[in-house]
């Protein structure tokens, strides 16, 4: 039988290589290893308690299922892989109170990011180094970031619009005019017009 | 780079023997000390009379203290103490809040530096409400708010087509991308050549800061300024008591008086003792990305070597040290 | 003591004068007063009273400074031709210009005092006992020649009266070298105002090498205008005697500089609009066409350059030139115009839009006015108070007297029209 690991290992080694970190990984079979040279951190797990945890209290008994149907309360609606995802993308088949790749869940291991990253391994790695993600308390001493799932919820991950906070104010006695400047009509909306009248604003 | 001259400059006796950030060293002058000490007891009787209005109804001897207070780049230890103590005091007087006004120094070996990712920001302005509430900005509403994010369409980098004043119902906006501009820091500041009396400068880890009891409100740093980053004081900013973030530097989020210009400072109160500033802390995407510019392994640095960088006007020369990066 | 009396008497002279006189001062003093009392709200309120905003934070009261600057640095009109070019015709009103420059330089130091945030710190600005940030900031230097001019200027007028009062001719050793001190400091101190505009690389608008050079230009015709009319008046009122040519020579530079002023005016148009892609350009934009249906300036600026333009078409006619109703016609446009072109329209241009893009206008409030106009009124005062005290020196009428003995007046009164004699 071929282990699950074992497949993914091109994968791995895909992203190490993308990474350049493929001397580090010295022995494939153990997979990934995180980024060595990534200053340490620890990770802030998900606050937010699971409200249908433990999975197997139901899914002890009932059978897997893997072809995508339509998800009934109590499960979250799934928006994730614009409808490539079904459950079992993530979810341990075997037991669903782990991943794929992770311990069960509400251990609040602070590894949900190994299993994101076998997607999102861009993201991954700059979160190992701090581009992506975000850093809580402290820039000096210990580095404390959050899990990707304390932004992103793992079913629906894009983050919502919402109503922003106040705009600025102007000086207090003075008013700002009503009114927006002109909206620019974009280069590409005007080469549709034939480029019939050329515009003042230019690119900087 | 500018700052790497601060790496080696000894931060205990900062205030004893004040460094510029051109590198300068001034030393108190005992001759002068004398003159302002004359002029003090001279002028005390003359000033009374003018005192009530500029200094807000504060006791006389606070008010010739603070009349003849000097820069703080060349006060004494007891000086800034005893400066300390008439801020604390006259925030207990006009805003009846017991505040704590500190005066901690420049960390050896660090220069603050930030990146914002645009691809990450979204426009909700959480920053900037976060940097009123602890910079302790005028709440009626006041004009000062450092930070100011620009929302531009899609395929635009000309600021003139900007607005910082969008309030739709929700952000993003679909077509839209939003840019936070606040103060750069430049490495090399024309708003510290530009002021007369010295009373804005570049500190050792690369934050310019405004003595705001030596300003004399000219703005012409307003005018130099190429990022519109710095605020004036049109009228005496008032904050609700139970608004105030006691927790102040001198340089830094202490409450300021009418009449003089202020400016982002990095939460110099926060990041000094190691804390993010306020806006990162705030910042729900994180799409801000503080760290000590000097420290190879920091994640800013991470994101200088390793993502698409651009400085806002780099072209001016100003040497900003707030990078802009996309994924 | 000598000097005691020379100024007992100077202050006894600026007691006398007709009913003309005291309400002319009478004016002024209420116009102070007004100023004052703006000025007091201001002092108690904050500039939030103005007109002025983070966006615009330099308005009315720094245009008027700079304006005022160039007023200031034109004396040297006078100073050159009389002390250079030994004209003895313009030898003899050369006061009035140093009156003239020591006014608009305590006008001008003036109008910066009322424009800080902050005026009870000013003794920051004092080397050793503040901090100079001298010579990085283009402001420090501006102190620095602006007091320096204003002290050379009083310290001549000062040498030149007191000769004259104790009825000695100066010595032309002692007060020549700082005479041609002041001249360079006359354009060291226009020139370095240009450069506190110009310096800025973060407002286009005035970031050129021609702002130098325009300011001079239109300093040169601003001042002349204002000599000629003053010097009329003086005439008139029969103070001292002021000959044709000296009025004829001023008319000819003031022609000059108006049209080398418009021509640099010509040229940054061209430069501006030329390349329509230009930063510069939007500032421009927004002063003579309206800037995204903002355009609060250009009726102003139009207005500005239709009276210079008006002026230098009576100037470059000579017969009208000549014609001291069309000459001083001339004089008011041109003086008007520099006054809105130099001044709002320099100055408030420059923050428009701001360097984030915003455009946000600015109009002075009425206290704004008033306070300005109460400067406006103390350096007249003091331009009036100069000459009355001034004159009666310079043509030996109040000189040194013995004792007890009054003050006579030795000429009679000049008045009657100007005298035509050899010009040139
Ligand atoms: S952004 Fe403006 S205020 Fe900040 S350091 Fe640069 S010039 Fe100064
Ligand atoms: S407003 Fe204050 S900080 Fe700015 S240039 Fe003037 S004195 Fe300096």
């Amino acid at each position: 039988m071929i282990r699950p690991v074992t497949l993914c290992f091109p994968l791995v080694y895909l992203i190490l290589t993308m990474a350049g970190v493929a001397s580090h990984a010295a022995d494939p079979q153990a997979g990934f290893q995180g980024y060595p040279e990534a200053p340490a951190f620890t990770v802030l797990p998900r606050e937010a308690p699971l409200k249908n945890y433990p999975c197997m209290r139901c899914h002890d008994f009932l059978k897997v299922k893997t072809e995508p149907r339509q998800l009934r309360a109590p499960h979250p609606e799934l928006d994730h892989g614009a409808g490539r995802f079904w459950c079992l993308e993530c979810h341990d088949p075997e037991n669903r109170n782990s991943l794929r790749t992770t311990p069960p869940i509400a251990t609040n291991s602070n590894e949900i990011h190994t299993l994101c990253g076998r997607c999102h391994a861009t993201q991954e790695r700059d979160w190992y180094f701090g581009a992506h993600g975000k850093r809580v308390g402290l820039w000096q001493g210990e580095r404390e970031i959050l899990d990707c799932v304390r932004c992103h919820n793992p079913h629906q991950p894009a983050i919502q619009p919402r109503k922003p906070q106040p705009p600025p104010a102007v000086r207090s006695g003075l008013e700002r005019p009503a009114g927006r400047p002109e909206p620019v009509v974009p280069i590409w909306e005007q080469a549709v017009d034939g480029l019939e009248q050329p515009r003042e604003q230019q690119h900087e | 780079m500018v700052w790497n001259n601060h790496e080696n400059s000894n931060m205990s006796d900062q205030h004893d023997v004040s460094t510029q950030s051109a590198g300068t060293v001034t030393v108190p002058d005992p001759h002068r000390r004398r003159l302002l000490k004359q002029l003090g007891i001279a002028g005390a009787a003359g000033t009374t009379a003018a005192s009530a209005p500029a200094w807000g109804g504060s006791t006389l001897l606070d008010a010739l203290g603070g009349f003849f207070q000097d820069q703080y780049q060349r006060m004494s230890p007891s000086e800034i103490e005893a400066a300390l103590a008439r801020i604390e005091r006259k925030a207990k007087r006009d805003l009846g809040v017991d505040i704590h006004c500190d005066n901690t120094p420049p960390q050896a070996g660090v220069v603050f530096g930030y990146a914002l990712n645009v691809s990450r920001c979204r426009g909700y302005r959480d920053c900037v409400q976060a940097c009123i509430q602890e910079n302790n900005h005028g709440r009626d509403p006041s004009s000062t708010a450092y930070i100011r994010v620009l929302e531009l369409d899609h395929g635009q980098m000309n600021l003139e087509q900007a607005d910082q004043y969008y309030d739709p119902e929700t952000v993003p906006v679909p077509g839209k991308y939003y840019l936070p501009v606040q103060c750069m820091q430049c490495a090399d500041p024309p708003c510290v050549k530009a002021c007369p009396v010295e009373a804005t400068w570049m500190e050792p880890d690369g934050i310019v800061v405004v003595d705001y009891d030596w300003c004399i409100g000219c703005r012409y740093c307003m005018t130099a300024c190429p990022y519109w980053a710095r605020h004036f004081n049109w009228k005496q900013p008032t904050i609700p008591a139970d608004q105030v973030n006691p927790d102040t530097h001198y340089l830094g989020n202490r409450p300021r008086p009418v009449g003089v210009v202020e400016k982002c400072h990095f939460c110099i109160q926060r990041t000094r003792k190691g804390r993010l500033p306020a806006c990162a802390e705030a910042c729900p995407t994180g799409a801000r990305v503080f760290g000590n510019l000097l420290d190879p392994h920091s994640e800013i640095r991470y994101v200088l070597a390793n993502k698409p960088v651009f400085q806002l006007k780099s072209e001016l020369g100003t040497e900003p040290k707030f990078w802009y990066f996309t994924d | 003591m000598l000097i005691q009396n020379f100024f007992r008497d100077g202050c006894k002279e600026l007691l006398r004068g007709g009913w003309m006189y005291r309400l002319w001062v009478g004016l002024l003093l209420l116009m102070i007063a007004a100023g004052g009392g703006f000025y007091l709200e201001q002092l108690d309120q904050g500039l939030v009273i103005t007109g002025l905003s983070d966006q615009v934070s330099w308005g009315y009261y720094i245009a008027n400074f700079a304006f005022l600057v160039g007023i200031a640095a034109s004396a040297v009109l006078l100073v050159i031709p009389a002390y250079i070019f030994n004209r003895k015709d313009i030898e003899e009103v050369v006061l009035l210009g140093e009156a003239m420059a020591v006014a608009a330089v305590v006008t001008a130091i003036l109008f910066v005092v009322i424009d800080l945030g902050r005026p009870d710190r000013l003794w920051h600005l004092i080397p050793l006992l503040g901090r100079f940030h001298f010579p990085q900031s283009l402001l420090a230097w501006d102190v620095l020649v602006l007091s320096g001019y204003l002290v050379l200027n009083c310290a001549i007028s000062f040498y030149l009266l007191f000769c004259h009062y104790r009825g000695r001719s100066p010595v032309f050793g002692r007060y020549f070298p700082f005479v041609i001190l002041a001249m360079f400091w006359a354009i060291g101190i226009h020139t370095v105002t240009a450069f506190l505009f110009s310096a800025n690389s973060a407002r286009p608008f005035w970031h050129g090498a021609l702002l130098g050079p325009r300011f001079i230009a239109s300093a040169f015709v601003s001042g002349p205008a204002l000599l000629i009319v003053a010097l009329q008046i003086i005439h008139r009122i029969g103070h001292l005697r002021v000959n044709r040519s000296v009025i004829e020579t001023l008319a000819l530079i003031m022609t000059v500089s108006l049209q080398i002023s418009l021509f640099f005016v010509g040229a940054e148009l061209f430069t501006d609009f030329y390349n329509t892609g230009s930063q510069h350009v939007a500032s421009s934009k927004y002063l003579y066409l309206g800037l995204d249906g903002f355009s609060g300036l250009r009726p102003w600026i139009w207005t500005a350059l239709t009276l210079n333009g008006i002026a230098v078409t009576i100037l470059m006619i000579h017969p009208l030139r000549r014609n001291l109703v069309t000459l001083n016609t001339a004089c008011l446009l041109a003086y008007c115009g520099v006054w809105m072109e130099k001044g709002m329209a320099l100055v408030v241009p420059g923050f428009i839009p701001t360097p984030l893009g915003e455009i946000f206008e600015y109009l002075p409030t009425v206290s704004e006015v008033i306070i300005a106009t109460g400067c406006w009124a103390v350096g007249v005062l003091l331009f009036t108070l100069l000459v009355k005290a001034g004159a009666p020196l310079e043509l030996g009428r109040l000189h040194r007297t013995d004792g007890e003995q009054d003050v006579v007046a030795a000429n009679g009164p000049s008045g009657g029209p100007i005298p035509t004699s050899s010009a040139q």
